[in-house]
């Protein structure tokens, strides 16, 4: 009788192991990296070739190790950094589990230079399996070098395995940048076969996140900060208009290790809502630092994936730090002179103050809209974006006489009624009690509290119209005009099927359309705020937006034909407004729920502060 | 040039035809009125280049002339000043003007007569005797449901359509419309159907002279001759939308309320509607209206009940409160009778008690309620 089972060799049994925590090349590259940074190295320079399948090697000048540790680490479970297990429940350092350079040894051959403060020699060694080929001393500065050659030499499977280069090389970009942005006061220097990618001197964490982003995405972050008894919470998140097609540039690190955790990511995506498009996904960098003893890094070997003690706190605190960055910053735009700017190049110094709406909605609501810090309770329950009902109540009311609180001409009531059809006898309402102008026939400019506001009016009413739209589909029926003359369009084979497609949604936004076969679409009926003189064109304007939608990638239907007929059926620049339209457009930009930016992104509304002003004339 | 005139007739006769003045011009002489002086009559010119309008008035002339004079400096100036007589002297060889008061003495710079563009000259097919009383009744009834869409520029202008002893006059937006119908008249030419720009039709109403007028037409232009002003009018040359198939015949349920009762409660209501689409709701039983409103954005709701006669099925049909305001109002009878066929058919409006020969009718697409 033979028996089946036995103990596997220590050598088969550790390939076994390498494999949970190397994966492929960046798995080692990262393992290095932690190494180094928990030797408290300040540079590391990291060389790779042929995206490591060929050679990895790391350098650091952390505080190395004596001979006798040196050999030690190559040990499976030897490490320096956790003695018992009460440690495990408080892990501050990247690695804790000793078996890193054991399982990179499994797999590849290895040589390791290390040298620590007190030795004078360095010692080199050069690893095969778990064999030590060959130990010697030479001189070192203080830190160590080790070197990864032929990645899965021994384990074909694996080397097969492997994706294409451009893959495994981006993967190990990735784990570098990382670790850059978390460690912003570490030196890195980063080389792909003879070209450096990365070169990084030590600096603040905004220079840093300048220096790996690039000047246009960080000049757009809004930076923000919380602390409460919890943890505290840093990072930058970008405006909306920089968000990406995909999950990439998201970045989350607790201690300073990065993480992923969809809980978090799905915290910050919420906090964006109505702010980005479906599909897209906002640019953020957030740093938690939190008692180790709340959470536990060690449920999975790659050590990305932590588990909070309470997942529910760190989601709300997440959320409302978030959002509150994001209504602090108002996403309205304001504008501010540098010296020597010319008032034309405006758009091109925005920055963002946020300090007159901000007061406005604390003083409008009595209370701080978030509640953040107070030590109770982490934020709301569920925080809102209060709709402002502000925006016309922080346009001071002018009491002086019509004519003198309009000293431009205003445009006549034209006949281009587009969104308030001006009340039969009806002439004075409105009329010039409120310092309204439009400019250009495009933007319109108003008198604020703490200086003044300059709204966009096409992208202004794209956002009105947009929520009204997503509301129609939701809930209520639209308004629809019915037609006298019913409009016969002949549209293309594809825009026929395309309608077809999307008649129910066509319907539940207010067209009243009747397919007539032989690519001819009768529209009987039109949402009520399709602008009279739009009729004709705007059903074959949605389609044609619709396309172009989702080209760029907008997959929901919904979400994209709402955003299609809102450019469309917005007013225009270069469509003259009377004060009444003005007044209407402004108070409903105020009722929805984002008014500061529109579907796409863009800001809706720029505040110039008066103090700018102040300043521009001399007046400091 | 130099006549002399009191200060508030000749403001009188600028403000009938400044209204022409563009105020805006790719040709700036455009901005100025025409003065031609001719022993004592002085004829005043203002054109678009689409429309043109002429005036005569009498003055005591001292010499002959012309010159083009800035339009609103002259009816800024005329505005500043109490009645008084005024002594205006051009100089027709370097355009410098003088306007002198008793007291004051004011000077502006003019253009010459000679780069003024000329009253287009026509010949006309045909020729109408109208009062000025129909002329102001078919612009007061008609012009509002004028469409602005300039995409559709037939539908921007009033048509007339003429056929032996009838006259049709009919606008429309493509949301309402009216249709007026004038029988008896004279015997007419026969004459293909005009489309009167709005502008022309506005600018007429607010000049017209009490009288019998003539009305003279060619297919391109028309010209409107009152005594003492004449407007030239470019037609709008496209074809008509035919109206007459969308005027549903099968309307069978009739509504009859007090036209005064029944527009100041839309109006009420109308407050509370919301104030992008306006829409109102009429919901009808046996002998009983009643008007409705909510406007979902701000919150707020309204409803009145009102007396009327109506005998068919309940119906719930939507309107645009302006489109309903607009019509109630430029209608001038006592009584009016809605008749519906469904909440998504033109609903027709007609006064109950009408002049004799004249056939007013309006008519309002409706908006629907649910899908
Ligand atoms: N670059 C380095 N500088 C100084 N000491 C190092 C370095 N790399 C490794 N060591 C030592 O070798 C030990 C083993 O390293 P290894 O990465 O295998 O385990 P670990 O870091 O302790 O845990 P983990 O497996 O989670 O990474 C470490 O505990 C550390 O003492
Ligand atoms: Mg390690």
């Amino acid at each position: 009788m033979s028996s089946r089972i036995h103990i596997l060799s220590p050598e088969l049994s550790n390939k076994i192991a390498a494999g949970e925590v190397v994966q492929r090349p960046a798995s080692v590259v990262k393992e290095l990296i932690e190494n180094s940074l928990d030797a408290g190295a300040t540079r590391i320079s990291i060389i790779v070739k042929d995206a490591g399948k060929a050679l990895i090697q790391v350098v650091d000048n952390g505080f190395g190790m004596s001979e006798q540790d040196a050999s030690m680490s190559f040990r499976r479970h030897a490490t320096s950094k956790i003695n018992k297990t009460s440690d495990l429940e408080e892990i501050r350092t990247l690695g804790f589990r000793g078996e890193a350079l054991a399982s990179i040894a499994a797999v590849a051959r290895v040589e390791l230079k290390t040298r620590s403060e007190s030795d004078d020699l360095a010692t080199f060694l050069r690893i095969e399996g778990d064999e030590e080929k060959e130990k010697t001393k030479s001189a070192l500065e203080r830190g160590t070098s080790i070197t990864v050659r032929n990645l899965f030499y021994n384990t074909p499977a694996r080397r097969n395995f492997l994706k294409h280069r451009q893959t495994e090389l981006k993967n190990i970009t990735d784990v570098v940048t990382r670790a850059a942005v978390s460690y912003p006061e570490v030196e890195w220097f980063y080389v792909s076969d003879d070209e450096i990618l990365l070169d990084l001197k030590s600096s603040s964490v905004e220079g840093r996140v300048a220096a790996v982003f690039g000047k246009v995405v960080s000049q757009s972050l809004i930076k923000f900060e919380e602390t409460n008894d919890l943890m505290s919470l840093s990072g930058f998140l970008a405006r909306p208009n920089f968000a990406r097609k995909s999950r990439a540039e998201q970045m989350v690190f607790m201690n300073r290790r990065f993480i992923f955790s969809r809980m978090i990511n799905h915290a910050v995506f919420h906090a964006y809502e109505h702010l980005l498009e479906k599909g897209s996904f906002p640019f953020f960098v957030l740093n938690l630092t939190i008692n180790p003893k709340k959470v536990d890094v060690n449920v999975h070997p790659s050590k990305m994936e932590i588990k909070f003690e309470n997942d529910s706190n760190i989601y709300r605190m997440i959320l409302s730090v978030v959002r509150k960055a994001l209504v602090d910053n108002d996403l309205m735009p304001s504008v501010s002179f540098k010296e020597g700017d010319v008032l034309s190049s405006i758009d091109a110094k925005l920055q963002y103050d946020s300090q007159g709406w901000k007061k406005a909605m604390e003083s409008q609501s009595g209370a701080p809209v978030f509640p953040i810090g107070s030590s109770s309770n982490h934020g709301l329950s569920k925080p809102t974006v209060t709709p402002n009902i502000i925006g016309l109540d922080e346009i001071e009311q002018s009491q002086s006489n019509p004519e003198t609180s309009f000293p431009f001409k205003t445009t006549p009531p034209s006949g281009n009624r587009i969104l308030d059809q001006r009340m039969p006898g009806d002439q004075s309402a409105s009329q010039g009690s409120r310092p309204i102008w439009q400019v250009h026939d495009k933007y319109i400019i108003s008198q604020i509290r703490n200086g003044l506001m300059i709204i966009d009016q096409h992208v202004a009413h794209e956002r009105i119209i947009y929520e009204r739209v997503l509301s129609s589909f939701e809930n209520s029926l639209p308004s629809i005009q019915q037609l006298l003359f019913p409009e016969t369009v002949e549209v293309s084979a594809s825009d026929y099927s395309l309608v077809k497609e999307l008649q129910g949604h066509l319907e539940r936004l207010g067209f009243d359309i009747k397919l007539f076969g032989k690519n001819t679409v009768v529209i009987e009926g039109i949402p009520a705020d399709v602008r009279i003189g739009s009729e004709r064109k705007i059903l074959q304007d949605v389609l044609d937006e619709f396309r172009n939608n989702e080209h760029a990638g907008i997959s929901d239907v919904r979400d994209n034909l709402a955003k299609s007929f809102a450019c469309k059926a917005a007013i225009k620049a270069g469509d003259k407004l009377n004060i009444d339209e003005m007044v209407v457009l402004i108070e409903h930009l105020f009722l929805t729920k984002m008014p500061f930016v529109c579907p796409h992104g863009r800001p809706v509304i720029v505040k110039i502060p008066l103090e700018e002003l102040d300043k521009r004339f001399g007046r400091t | 040039m130099k006549f002399t005139i009191e200060s508030n007739e000749l403001q009188k006769v600028l403000i009938k035809i400044s209204g022409v003045v563009p105020s805006k011009s790719t040709l700036p002489i455009l901005e100025n009125i025409l003065f031609t002086l001719n022993e004592n009559k002085l004829t005043l010119v203002a054109t678009d280049m689409e429309i043109s309008m002429s005036a005569s008035l009498d003055v005591r002339g001292s010499e002959n002339g012309s010159i083009a004079v800035p339009a609103k400096r002259v009816m800024d100036t005329l505005r500043a000043l109490p009645d008084a007589q005024i002594v205006f002297n051009a100089d027709t060889g370097n355009n410098k003007i003088k306007m002198i008061t008793e007291n004051g003495e004011y000077n502006l710079i003019g253009e010459s007569s000679q780069d003024y563009p000329a009253i287009p000259e026509f010949k006309s097919s045909n020729e109408l005797l109208i009062e000025s009383s129909v002329i102001e009744s078919i612009i007061s009834k008609t012009v509002f449901s004028v469409s602005t869409d300039e995409l559709r520029p037939a539908m921007t202008g009033l048509l007339l359509q003429f056929k032996e002893k009838e006259m049709r006059a009919v606008a429309t937006d493509g949301h309402r419309l009216v249709r007026i119908i004038y029988t008896n008249l004279p015997q007419i030419k026969d004459q293909k159907d005009i489309i009167i720009p709005s502008k022309a039709l506005n600018l007429i109403s607010k000049a017209i002279e009490s009288g019998s007028n003539t009305v003279s037409f060619s297919s391109t232009h028309i010209k409107f001759s009152f005594k003492n002003l004449t407007l030239t009018s470019r037609l709008i040359e496209e074809s008509y939308p035919n109206y007459e198939s969308v005027i549903p015949l099968e309307n069978d349920k009739k509504l009859l309320a007090d036209r005064n009762i029944l527009l100041s409660a839309v109006k009420r209501v109308s407050l509370y509607s919301s104030n992008t689409t306006h829409q109102i709701r009429f919901s009808m039983k046996k002998d009983d209206l009643k008007i409705m409103a909510e406007d979902i954005d701000f919150g707020g709701e309204a409803k009145e009940k009102i007396a009327c006669s109506y005998s068919a099925e309940n119906i719930e049909i939507g309107f645009n409160a302006i489109y309903l305001i607009d019509i109630l109002s430029h209608i001038d009878s006592q009584e009016v009778i809605f008749n519906f066929s469904s909440s998504v058919k033109a609903a027709i409006i007609k006064p109950v008690t009408m002049k004799e020969n004249e056939d007013v009718l309006m008519l309002v697409m409706p908006m629907r309620l649910n899908v």
